[in-house]
């Protein structure tokens, strides 16, 4: 009888043992995935989750904090993101703290990354949204400025026919210059030029701005681009699109003189005419306004390759509409 | 076939005894396409001890198994207490087994229990109602009349053979059974024990006043403990009688029996 | 213990059968056709397979009605668990350390030797820990169960249970199905967790990890995704090494023989039947989408 009594004293410890570590597992597993403390839920709305899944981690600058709870798609371009954040971070997260969605280390899940808002805003409730930023679709926006930059091209060649015409064919170079439809066409395309180099020129400021704040770190980009390296190959980038730009613009001024002399009268045009200095200046002019343009094509090439940029661009589109 | 020739029974031995407990009648019973049992009649009364006699393999362990309903018959009848055996349910199976003891010829100790347990086994279900008091005094009686008391403790691979059957004995007489299945019960022993071991079912046969059939091919023993013997052969009950009876009669199958072992 | 373990080829382990005697021929049924074109081979293993499902099936339709045989419940689970303890223990432990020193070369190799228990952790959590468990539990308690249960109808103990009123099926075979079934989830479980400390020191051997540190890195790699459909499937290696054990052993020819084949062949069915149910496990895990 006491043979039993220590074999069935044995079993229970086993029996114990092996329960309280199972347990203890369940425990630390589920503690690993919130399950045992207190959690408030957050929403954000995103366009695209890049294969984020439930379960995976929410981070707060780093840290984590929660997991996901449900992904929902509203609508065709709109997908609501469920997390499930821990009760202590309701003191932290803001009004205007952005979500993002990353990747935990070079291969690892996909997460959701919460930055910081500013100390000005309120702080965040249960159940309510915060804004979200995620890589979002800006091929459309290089599009519209590839196509910008053929319209250059087509503008340039028409222009360099010109000159040719000028230069070359000296017998009807009156009778082309003292044509006013031509001219008139001449001067339309030449405002044309214009309006797509000044466009040039602001984007490319503005890029310049992404640049800097990239570079001090600041902003939403800024904690995207860390690598030194990237940000100096970006500004170089921009800097050539901003003198192609450049160059654009002082070929189109230069033009621009030579036509006003043409439009201003006959006695202007003689010397003009025999003026060949003016006219190789035309010549140059057009020259590098053709350069220019097909440099830019190659430089927005390399920009659409540099994912940083899709989100900037299309805030710029969503400012455009407006 | 060769038409059975049955011994003479005395009437005197019909009415000796009580009510018949066993009436086995046409019985049949195969394995595949051997035919073990065929047509088997044999009718064993309270207080009679029915030795079986027969060759090895020849289906005597298979008659006692089907009495108990370890194996069910195809044909015939068999009536243990007046009750068909094929036909009863699983429960009252049970309790009519309660009233048989069935000693197996490896005596079939439970080798993970001690010997108190392994006789306690049987009064788990139809010992109800009795305190654990009364069941260590039943066993230790038990243990006692088969004169293995000290052994209560041990367990039975610290056993000999021939303590092995006398525990054997002392488990199925626990339940004070009606009637007694024994299976060979000296095969295997040396002749003093296996003497021993006769004499002991002779006492508790006559001590509890129990019926029984002994399967054995040990004419000793037959001599010893039966009542009645029957001799089966190609299935059948080939003869039947007294120990006396058979040992005269000349058929070449019975005489085998006999020729060494003359009275 | 009985435990004999011959080398013969696969085929023979998997079509390994008693051809213990139909207890009741009943009248001749016609042979279909089709029976002499299966191949002996092929038939015995659809018998063996038939008679095992029946087996089961007689265990669920005694499992839910007393008597329960706890007393034995215990007894076994005490056999069954309690004394597998220290054979598990050191294979598991032996199993985490190894499993750790042969993965740290590949990972420095790409210098993510910091993922080590992470990796290590969901090896033995999803899959080493309960397969290793169940094969040693295969090999110890199917052998143990076969040869006890062969030579308890070689001895014809069934038998006297059987005539002594207790259903030796209930009180022989359910109690160590059940046994088998609760304890080797048991056993899995602290043999996952001594894995565990076998390759926290196998980590610590070749830098400094504190025990908190590598716990709190292979928990935090560790999904209930990973832990639990591993944990279930357990209990079917438990149910698998039970039942088969015990079939064997029930269904054991006569002889000495007999009891040696039975221990024998329920290795090697338990041991395979393991393999079969971990494939089953990782279908059906897969097909819910936990993986």
């Amino acid at each position: 009888m006491n043979k039993e009594l220590i074999k069935n004293i044995r079993l229970g410890f086993f029996v114990i043992t092996g329960t309280a570590l199972l347990i203890i597992a369940l425990y630390f597993i589920g503690n690993n995935s919130n399950l045992f403390s207190k959690t408030f839920k957050l929403y954000a709305r995103f366009e695209t989750v890049n294969g984020l899944k439930n379960g995976n981690n929410v981070r707060y600058a780093g840290i984590d904090v929660g997991t996901i709870k449900n992904i929902e798609i509203l609508n065709d371009t709109t997908i609501r993101v469920e997390m499930s954040v821990e009760e202590a971070l309701k003191k932290v997260i803001r009004k205007n703290s952005v979500a993002t969605i990353g990747t935990d280390g070079l291969m690892g899940n996909k997460l959701i990354n919460i930055s910081p808002g500013t100390a000005d805003m309120d702080l965040i409730k249960d159940g309510e949204e915060i804004e979200s930023l995620a890589s979002l679709n800006t091929d459309e926006m290089l599009r519209t400025l590839d196509k910008t930059n053929k319209n250059i091209l087509v503008i340039s060649a028409n222009l360099r026919e010109i000159s040719q015409n000028l230069t070359d064919s000296r017998g009807t170079l009156y009778t082309v210059l003292m044509d006013t439809t031509i001219a008139r066409g001449l001067k339309h395309t030449l405002g044309n030029i214009d309006v797509v180099s000044n466009n040039i020129l602001k984007i490319s400021d503005d890029l310049n701005d992404v640049v800097s704040e990239a570079k001090n770190g600041n902003g939403l980009i800024g904690t995207l681009v860390k690598d030194t390296v990237m940000a100096g190959d970006l500004s170089k980038a921009i800097k050539e699109v901003r003198s192609a730009g450049e160059q654009i613009n002082t070929s189109a001024g230069e033009l621009k003189q030579i036509l006003n002399k043409v439009n201003t009268g006959d006695g202007t045009i003689s010397t003009l005419i025999n003026d060949t200095a003016s006219a190789n200046n035309l010549k140059r002019s057009l020259v590098n306004i053709d350069v220019s343009a097909k440099k830019l094509p190659a430089l927005l090439e390399a920009l659409k390759h540099n994912f940083l940029f899709k989100a900037y661009f299309k805030k710029q589109e969503k400012q455009n509409k407006k | 076939m060769m038409e059975p020739v049955t011994a003479p029974v005395g009437k005197s031995t019909a009415r000796e005894y009580g009510e018949a407990i066993i009436e086995i009648a046409h019985l049949h019973k195969s394995f595949g396409e051997n035919h073990v049992l065929n047509d088997f009649n044999l009718t064993v009364r309270r207080g009679e001890n029915v030795v079986v006699l027969g060759k090895s393999g020849c289906g005597k362990s298979v008659l006692i198994k089907c009495i108990v309903g370890l194996l069910k018959y195809e044909e015939g009848s068999l009536k243990v207490f007046g009750k068909e055996i094929n036909q009863l349910k699983q429960k009252e199976l049970d309790e009519m087994r309660a009233r048989i003891g069935f000693v197996f010829q490896s005596s079939a100790l439970y080798d993970s229990m001690t010997v108190r347990e392994n006789l306690e086994f049987s009064l788990r279900r139809h010992g109800k109602g009795k305190s654990k008091q009364e069941i260590l005094q039943l066993v230790e009686e038990m243990l006692e009349n088969v004169g293995l008391a000290n052994a209560i403790n041990l367990m039975p691979s610290e056993l000999s053979g021939g303590m092995r059957k006398r525990i054997g004995l002392a488990r199925s007489l626990i339940l004070k059974p009606e009637l007694m299945l024994y299976d060979e019960p000296t095969t295997g022993l040396d002749p003093i024990t296996a003497e021993e071991i006769s004499n002991l079912m002779l006492a508790m046969q006559q001590k509890y006043n129990t019926s029984s059939i002994i399967i054995s091919h040990d004419m000793h023993c037959a001599r010893l403990t039966a009542n009645r013997l029957a001799v089966m052969i190609d299935g059948i009950n080939y003869a039947e009688g007294t120990f006396e009876e058979l040992s005269k009669i000349t058929d070449p199958k019975v005489h085998a029996f006999f020729k060494n072992d003359k009275l | 213990m009985l435990m004999t373990y011959n080398a013969l080829p696969l085929f023979k382990f998997i079509f390994m059968e008693n051809k213990s005697a139909p207890t009741v021929p009943a009248k001749k049924r016609k042979e279909p056709f089709w029976l002499p074109l299966l191949p002996d081979g092929f038939r015995d293993f659809l018998t063996e397979a038939g008679e095992i499902s029946r087996f089961v099936t007689r265990f669920f339709k005694e499992v839910w009605f007393p008597p329960y045989e706890f007393k034995e419940i215990f007894r076994q689970s005490y056999e069954i668990g309690y004394r597998s303890l220290p054979l598990v223990g050191l294979t598991a432990f032996i199993i985490g350390l190894v499993l750790t020193l042969q993965s740290r070369p590949t990972l420095a190799r790409f210098g993510a030797e910091s993922w080590l228990p992470a990796m290590v952790g969901i090896s033995i959590i999803r899959e080493i820990g309960p397969v290793i468990v169940a094969l040693v539990c295969a090999g110890k308690i199917g052998s143990s169960i076969g040869a006890e249960l062969g030579s308890m109808k070689v001895t014809e103990q069934i038998d006297a249970m059987e005539v002594s009123g207790t259903n030796p099926f209930r009180y022989i075979v359910v109690s160590r199905i059940l046994s088998t079934t609760f304890m080797i989830p048991i056993l899995v479980i602290m043999g996952d967790a001594i894995a565990l400390v076998g390759s926290y020191l196998a980590v610590k051997l070749t830098g400094a990890i504190s025990l908190t540190l590598f716990f709190q890195e292979v928990f935090e790699s560790t999904d209930f995704s990973d832990f639990v459909p591993a944990f279930i499937k357990t209990f079917f290696f438990g149910f698998a090494i039970g039942v088969i054990g015990c079939y064997k052993g029930y269904n054991s020819k006569k002889g000495t023989e007999g009891v040696g084949e039975s221990a024998n062949s329920s290795v090697v069915v338990a041991s395979l039947l393991v393999f079969v149910i971990d494939l089953v496990a990782v279908q059906i895990t897969q097909f819910f989408g936990y993986l």
